[in-house]
């Protein structure tokens, strides 16, 4: 603590730069923050996906029967088993998107993390044009319990336009599983209503099963099941599917690391020209300190601290920008789930602040240690 | 020579510079003492070795051969780290050009050398107190170098070098950039410095009226002693 002053005017001498330079290192550390943030997200994706859980979709095209829900309660290991089909619809402004889940009242059972109390899928179960949304999507909306909304939609509807009319039964928290919020309705509204030449069909069965171990197993039955038919099927335990969806287009592991990487290197040469360009301007204020009897690893230590200090600073600031700031994200990747900060991305961060802080200040550091009190003095 | 009344004792000391290819050899085996509580002055035309007879005396620098010998400790068998703590408990330097630090205040600036002791805060703002009291500074305490005109300056330089109670002060052209009534202001300081705290004093100047002040005077000339001239205090 003695030494703070010390630390504290090597920082202030030249506030400029000084300012500049954390500038720099926050927005470095902004972008490690977020990517790292985003891994944190997978993983969390991941990890919180059930492997007892699993997904059925068309093999081909997108729509399947509904009436496989019958077929595969019968194969041996399935337990609750739920159907859905999605309709994609506006609100107001084009901007206002949701995803509106149709199902029915399985889906409690299939989804029990959604934590939707039965009595308000019951609601939705005699309300055919009922819809339950999650809080942040209401307020995003501007959607209160009660409202008969109009979306536009995907889906004709049964008077030929794509207007599908809603009344909003229930306003349920947020799940973090749905970082987007999320929007439930009746099965039977969408069945019934639309006028595609498209009944009984849906997007998906999604059902658990009693033992995940068998899940590969049990998959595969289900996918034999409807080889032969005409709407074929694809069976993916959770995880695997959204293990599968991560990786499918980009690895995002490897990209956010290059991304953070990329960043860190930059700082990496700024910092350390920096530092070297300061602590050349102090070089005989670093002999008078070596003269009182600063040692050279004491005078060392100090041009490290220095550099600590800056770089922690700047991925403290970093960090709490990128927390703050999902609305960039969504404008780095589009779509893409929000960071989440957990202890492992901020011990990250500063693990990497440390190594940058370390890296960049040793030749400077090198440069005060080596320095001869004598040369200095006289100005050689 | 009594070593144990010496403060300083250089014997057969030998130092050499390196610029460029050639080797310049800048004292040739000089042997000097300088006793507890006297105040010398060191003379010379530039390059006869003065500065360099200060570095080794303040530990800054080491021979090439000899000893040298302050406060009863050869600083030629220390290693870099010992003779950075050795400096920090006995010897304080006063530079021409003050050697301060333009963003610490007056009292942090003299406060410097006891950041490396355990001296509580209290306790080293008590001492940098007295040091700022005694260079007659203690009301400009809080002002940065930048602040202050130059005799000011070499007065906080003066209070840093005797904050931790230091054997010996050297001090390497003290006035040189001082006009003369400042520079009489800063010798007659140094003069009762070493009268009244007894504190042995090595000066370097190519000022004769500054030399006048110290109790004895020795000139330099190609790296050995050429005369001596004993000054009555």
């Amino acid at each position: 603590m003695k030494f703070l002053p010390l630390l504290w005017a090597a920082l202030r001498r030249k506030p400029a730069r000084t300012l500049l330079t954390l500038l720099s290192i926050t927005v470095a550390f902004l972008l490690v923050g977020i990517m790292s943030g985003l891994n944190a997200r997978f993983a969390k994706l991941v990890e919180d996906a059930r492997v007892d859980r699993i997904v059925v979709t068309a093999r081909y095209g997108v729509w399947f029967p509904v009436a496989y829900v019958d077929q595969i309660v019968r194969v041996g290991g399935v337990k609750d088993i739920a159907h859905l089909a999605f309709i994609e619809a506006t609100y107001q402004e084009p901007t206002n998107r949701l995803n509106i889940q149709m199902t029915d009242t399985r889906l409690l059972a299939v989804q029990p993390e959604m934590n939707i109390e039965p009595r308000i899928f019951a609601d939705l179960d005699r309300v055919q044009d009922g819809l339950i949304l999650s809080q942040g999507l209401a307020d995003r909306l501007r959607i209160t319990v009660g409202d008969k909304v109009p979306f536009a939609t995907d889906r004709v509807y049964q008077d030929g336009s794509r207007r599908w009319a809603f009344n909003v039964l229930a306003v349920v928290p947020d799940n973090e599983r749905f970082p987007q919020g999320f929007s439930i309705g009746n099965f039977k509204y969408l069945n019934e209503g639309r006028k595609d030449g498209l009944r009984n069909v849906v997007h998906r069965i999604v059902f658990l099963i009693d033992n995940p171990e068998r899940a590969s197993a049990i998959a595969n039955s289900v996918e034999q099941l409807f080889a032969n038919s005409p709407a074929p099927v694809i069976a993916t335990p959770e995880r695997t599917l959204i293990e599968n969806n991560l990786r499918g287009v980009i690895d995002m592991q490897f990209f956010t690391y290059a991304v953070s990487a990329a960043s860190l290197f930059m700082i990496l040469f700024l910092t350390g020209n920096v530092m070297a360009q300061s602590v050349r301007e102090r070089i005989p204020e670093f002999a008078v300190m070596k003269t009182v009897g600063f040692s050279d690893r004491g005078v060392s230590a100090l041009v490290l601290l220095e550099t600590t200090v800056l770089c922690l600073l700047g991925a403290g600031l970093g960090l709490v920008l990128a927390n703050a700031a999902p609305t960039l994200t969504s404008a780095i990747l589009p779509g893409a789930p929000a960071p989440i900060m957990t202890p492992g991305v901020i011990g990250f961060a500063i693990g990497c602040a440390v190594l940058v802080a370390i890296i960049s200040g040793a030749p400077a550091a090198w440069r005060v240690k080596q320095l001869s009190i004598a040369e200095a003095l006289a100005g050689r | 020579m009594n070593e144990i009344m010496d403060a300083v004792v250089l014997r057969d000391v030998v130092k050499t510079y390196r610029r460029g290819k050639e080797k310049i050899e800048v004292l040739h085996h000089l042997d000097l003492s300088v006793k507890r509580g006297e105040f010398l002055a060191l003379m010379g035309p530039s390059g006869s070795g003065k500065t360099t007879v200060l570095n080794l005396i303040g530990g800054l620098d080491r021979p090439d051969n000899g000893e040298v010998i302050v406060a009863g400790e050869d600083l030629t068998r220390l290693s870099g780290g010992q003779l950075a703590t050795w400096r920090s408990r006995h010897v304080g330097f006063v530079f021409q050009f003050y050697n301060l630090m333009p963003m610490l205040s007056a009292e942090r600036n003299v406060g410097l050398p006891l950041l490396l002791t355990p001296l509580s805060r209290a306790e080293r703002d008590k001492h940098v107190r007295i040091a700022l009291d005694i260079v007659g500074l203690a009301d400009r305490a809080r002002h940065k170098p930048g602040e202050l005109s130059g005799g000011q300056q070499q007065r906080v330089a003066i209070a840093r070098a005797i904050v931790a109670d230091p054997t010996i002060i050297v001090c390497d052209e003290p006035t040189g950039d001082l006009d003369r009534a400042t520079a009489d202001d800063i010798l007659a300081l140094l003069k009762e410095l070493n009268q009244s705290q007894g504190k042995t004093i090595v000066m370097v100047t190519h000022d004769q009226k500054a030399a006048a002040y110290a109790s004895r005077q020795l000139n330099l000339d190609k790296g050995q002693i050429v005369n001596e001239v004993g000054i009555a205090a």
